[in-house]
């Protein structure tokens, strides 16, 4: 008996799931072990492995989102079983047999048999049928060819199928058109991330009490205290990043103000003793015109030196870069950091939103040459923009306060660091 | 299924029966019985129309015929000599119609393995789904399909007498070579025989009312072949047309007149007269059951071959779609899949998808857009023309003339049309047109590796041409 293979629900907060690639092929014998799919969620693609023995047959196509739970293919025992799966589409897609045709009404016959144009577009690999030249007409006017249905032999995409489809409008990306003097360049589906991202935001802002306050930190001497580690590069197999410092001096500043390092739960403020640092990263998006936004968590950094902090940093980012994060990369964090350090103009601070349930937020910005006064003289310093939100639900103005000063206070002045 | 033949075998009654045994009406029958239904096809002379009798068939074998009796002077090159003055004509005809007479039980042979019933009689539609025979009997059929085919376009004044008047028929049915020919209408028909007759050194004068000969074909192409009928000694007149004709005791003199409209005298021996085709729609009682018919004789079809006149289809020559038999094969195809319940890729034939085919040497074949034609609407387009010469193999085997042409769309690189002239031109044409139907673009066949030395080398240069640099050039 075949047995049905589901899409798996791989977070708490999973509730669908895209196939974003089969890596095995139909009819693939696969054993327990072997990766059978990569799925995407709301943020994290990976790969999953086969659950059970068996021959691989698929249900649903690449670029599909379904449902946890829902069947997406199914592993037969053996390969008349994988035959009789395979045929089972097939029947249901072929409409009557040849043997109906001679009933048709007298004169002339309707057309109720098979339809020799139309099969699925969609081979049962998932690969998207469409002739050279739809595709290239579809790149040219914003078309995604996985919307549409094709009319070629076997099923394929071909022009006249791209040219009805710009007529009736249907694409996901609109062509270029002229309404009350507005041209569109593009129309971009709010789905995938970018629709993760955009309920998060609002709730993070419609469901707690947001308060953003912005300061000034001088970080000449830590910058100052920096160049030593630089100059030990290779002794650390890092070369020491800003963001590390920063993430040290809030681990430090967490230490004095404990209650920054928590999240609401039900009735309850749960003060965390480790320190799990969400990062907030900002990768390409799916359009030309987006990026897309991830927030890892590098966990128990209360228990690192800035060196590891680093390493482990940089691990992250790439692998985020690479869609190597799993689950597990992205869950647990107690407090965010969301640097726009050297994306935006010098001076100029930030006020994030809440990365909930995490109380606190810190945004450091990029640092700029200021003239300040220093025991009654007039010199240049670098002053890094800083601003943090917290949630007024769960603590109040006063820790929040200490909080920047002491953040504050180890920034200027790092030996801080080592309370 | 079972108990529906049954019955059907019982009231010998058909699912469809086809008049007419051409390149249309055979492969319906065929395709029929394919998809299960009881077919038969009506013919009153012998199975496989004028294409496989009188036409297409027998002049490629006297054309393969005659490119052997040319290349002997190739032979001479190397000191072979062979006595040229002992060619039999009357054996070079007899060799084409043993190919029409295998072909033509051949045909038969596959009705009768697929059960298609072969009905000899001459057909007429006596009511919805009726059909009466000349020979009194009758045959029922829920669906007919009309494919008689077409005739020799007669016009006043040059009338056929097949002696010294030929039509397309008549000099397929001659024994013996004339001295001199005049053929009026440079068609696919008339630069075949053009060909076939300078070949076996007969005196041969081309006429052609329109600007050039093979005036449906694209004029780069077209050139090429011109200036071969030319160089091997064929007389081309273009834009004349012939004004009268009249017959002597052991010639014809005919007037034509230039564009100039100034007059010219030719006499020959004989005349072949190909000014076009008919459509053999009269005395089937179309008219009689209300299908439409348009001035000229023609069937106007709807979708899926239909006539106006539910039941009744038509496919072939007897449409206004182009008189050649491929395409009455597939219209065959199209009807007969409706009829049988299934939904066919195509409604009809899409004109661009058809191939044109001259058997010339150099071969002549074409699909699609001209570029006149691209001109004349305004398409954008890009266009790569490739010399023959330029593949290494039309050098080696002594055939260097002609040329591939592409035009593909400036924007989105769709093929357009393309047009090849050159040895074996109508096999190369074809590769073309997969990549038209299939909608491939330029750089899917400039980058397809092709077998070197081969004359389809051109083809994937010309490709080559429209986005970068044939390397060849």
């Amino acid at each position: 008996m075949a047995k049905d293979y589901v899409m798996p629900k791989l977070a708490m907060a999973m509730n669908e799931g895209t196939v974003a690639q089969w890596m095995a092929a139909e009819g693939d014998f696969l054993r327990p072990g072997d990766v059978v799919m990569a799925v995407e969620t709301e943020k994290v693609t990976y790969e999953v492995e086969a659950p059970h023995e068996g021959y691989l047959h698929i249900l649903v196509p690449e670029g599909e989102t379904v449902p946890v739970e829902t069947p997406v293919g199914k592993f037969a025992e053996n390969e008349d079983e994988l035959k009789s799966l395979q045929q089972e589409v097939q029947s249901q897609d072929a409409d009557k047999p040849v043997e109906a045709a001679p009933s048709a009404v007298p004169g002339v016959a309707a057309p109720t048999g098979t339809d020799l144009r139309t099969a699925s577009s969609t081979a049962s690999g998932g690969r998207i049928k469409a002739s050279p030249l739809a595709r290239k007409i579809a790149r040219d006017k914003g078309l995604d060819i996985a919307l549409l249905q094709g009319t070629g032999p076997g099923g394929r995409i071909v022009k006249r199928d791209i040219l009805l489809a710009l007529e009736q409008g249907i694409g996901r990306f609109a062509a270029a058109t002229a309404v009350g003097g507005m041209r569109e360049k593009a129309r971009l589906p709010l789905s995938g991330a970018r629709a993760t991202v955009a309920s998060r935001m609002m709730e993070s802002l419609q469901s707690s009490a947001q308060l953003a306050s912005r300061w000034e930190s001088d970080i000449t001497d830590l910058l100052r205290m920096r160049t030593h580690f630089v100059a030990r590069e290779e002794q650390f197999r890092t070369s020491v990043s800003m963001n590390a410092f920063i993430i040290r001096a809030i681990v430090s500043a967490i230490r004095q103000v404990p209650i920054i390092n928590a999240a609401l739960q039900g009735e309850d403020i749960v003060i965390y003793e480790n320190v799990n640092m969400g990062l907030a990263i900002s990768l390409p998006g799916e359009s030309p015109w987006d990026s897309s936004l991830m927030v890892p968590v590098i966990r128990d950094v209360d228990s690192m030196g800035v060196v590891e902090i680093d390493r482990e940093m940089k691990a992250l980012v790439e692998r985020a870069r690479n869609g190597q994060l799993g689950p597990d990369d992205m869950k647990d964090s107690t407090i965010t950091l969301s640097s726009t350090a050297g994306l935006a103009p010098p001076g100029m601070s930030t006020s994030p939103v809440l990365n909930l349930p995490n109380a606190v937020i810190v945004g450091p910005s990029t640092p700029q040459e200021k003239p300040v006064s220093r025991n009654g003289e007039i010199v240049v310093r670098t002053m890094m923009p800083m601003s943090m939100t917290f949630d007024h639900r769960i603590l109040n103005g006063e820790p929040a306060a200490r909080f920047m000063k002491y953040l504050h206070e180890c920034l200027e002045h790092p030996e801080l660091m080592l309370a | 299924m079972a108990s529906l033949l049954e019955n059907n075998l019982m009231t010998d009654q058909y699912d469809v029966a086809v008049i007419g045994a051409g390149p249309g009406g055979y492969v319906a029958g065929i395709r029929a019985a394919q998809l299960g239904l009881k077919a038969c096809v009506i013919e009153k002379d012998k199975p496989g129309g004028v294409c496989l009798n009188w036409g297409c068939i027998p002049s490629k074998s006297l054309i393969h015929q005659a490119e052997l009796f040319h290349s002997l002077r190739e032979m001479e090159g190397v000191g072979v000599t062979v006595d040229r003055t002992k060619l039999n004509y009357k054996k070079v005809q007899g060799k084409s119609r043993d190919a029409t007479k295998a072909l033509s039980s051949g045909v038969a042979g596959l009705l009768r393995k697929n059960k298609v019933g072969l009905v000899k009689g001459t057909a007429k539609i006596a009511g919805k789904g009726l059909i009466s025979l000349d020979d009194g009997k009758q045959i029922k059929a829920r669906n007919i399909l009309v494919a008689t085919g077409s005739r020799a376009l007669q016009i006043p004044g040059f009338e056929f007498d097949e002696k010294q008047v030929l039509s397309s028929d008549g000099i397929l049915a001659m024994t013996e070579l004339p001295k001199s020919l005049l053929i009026l209408g440079a068609g696919a028909i008339g630069c075949e025989f053009a060909y076939v007759m300078n070949a076996f050194g007969v005196e041969v004068t081309l006429v052609e009312m329109a600007e050039h000969i093979l005036p449906w074909e694209d004029y780069e192409a077209v050139a090429v072949l011109d200036k071969s009928f030319r160089d091997v000694g064929i007389q081309v007149l273009t834009g004349t047309r012939a004004k009268q004709m009249q017959r002597l005791d052991d010639s014809v003199q005919v007037t034509l007149e230039d564009s100039s409209g100034a007059p010219i005298e030719v006499t020959a021996e004989k005349v072949l007269a190909v000014f076009g085709r008919v459509p053999n729609t009269e005395n089937l009682g179309l008219r009689e059951i209300g299908v439409k018919l348009d001035e000229r004789g023609y069937v106007p079809v709807g979708d899926y071959c239909q006539t106006n006149i539910p039941g009744i289809f038509a496919i072939g020559d007897i449409t206004p779609t182009p008189a050649l038999a491929h395409v009455a094969s597939k219209e065959g195809e199209i009807a007969i899949e409706y009829m049988a319940g299934h939904t066919p890729m195509y409604k009809g034939v899409e004109p661009e998808l058809v191939p044109s085919a001259i058997y010339s040497e150099p071969q002549l074949a074409g699909f699609g857009l001209r570029e006149d034609q691209a001109k004349d609407k305004g398409v954008k387009f890009k266009k790569s023309v490739f010399p023959l010469r330029g593949a290494g193999k039309s050098i080696a085997v002594g055939k260097p003339e002609g040329l591939a042409k592409v035009l593909t769309d400036r924007d989105t690189g769709e093929l357009l049309g393309a047009h090849v002239v050159g040895h074996n031109a109508t096999e190369l044409i074809h590769e073309l047109l997969l990549g038209k139907s299939s909608e491939l673009l330029p750089a899917d066949i400039a980058e397809m590796i092709h077998a070197h030395p081969t004359l389809s080398e051109a083809v994937m240069e010309a490709m080559r041409g429209i986005d970068g640099k044939p390397i060849h050039m």
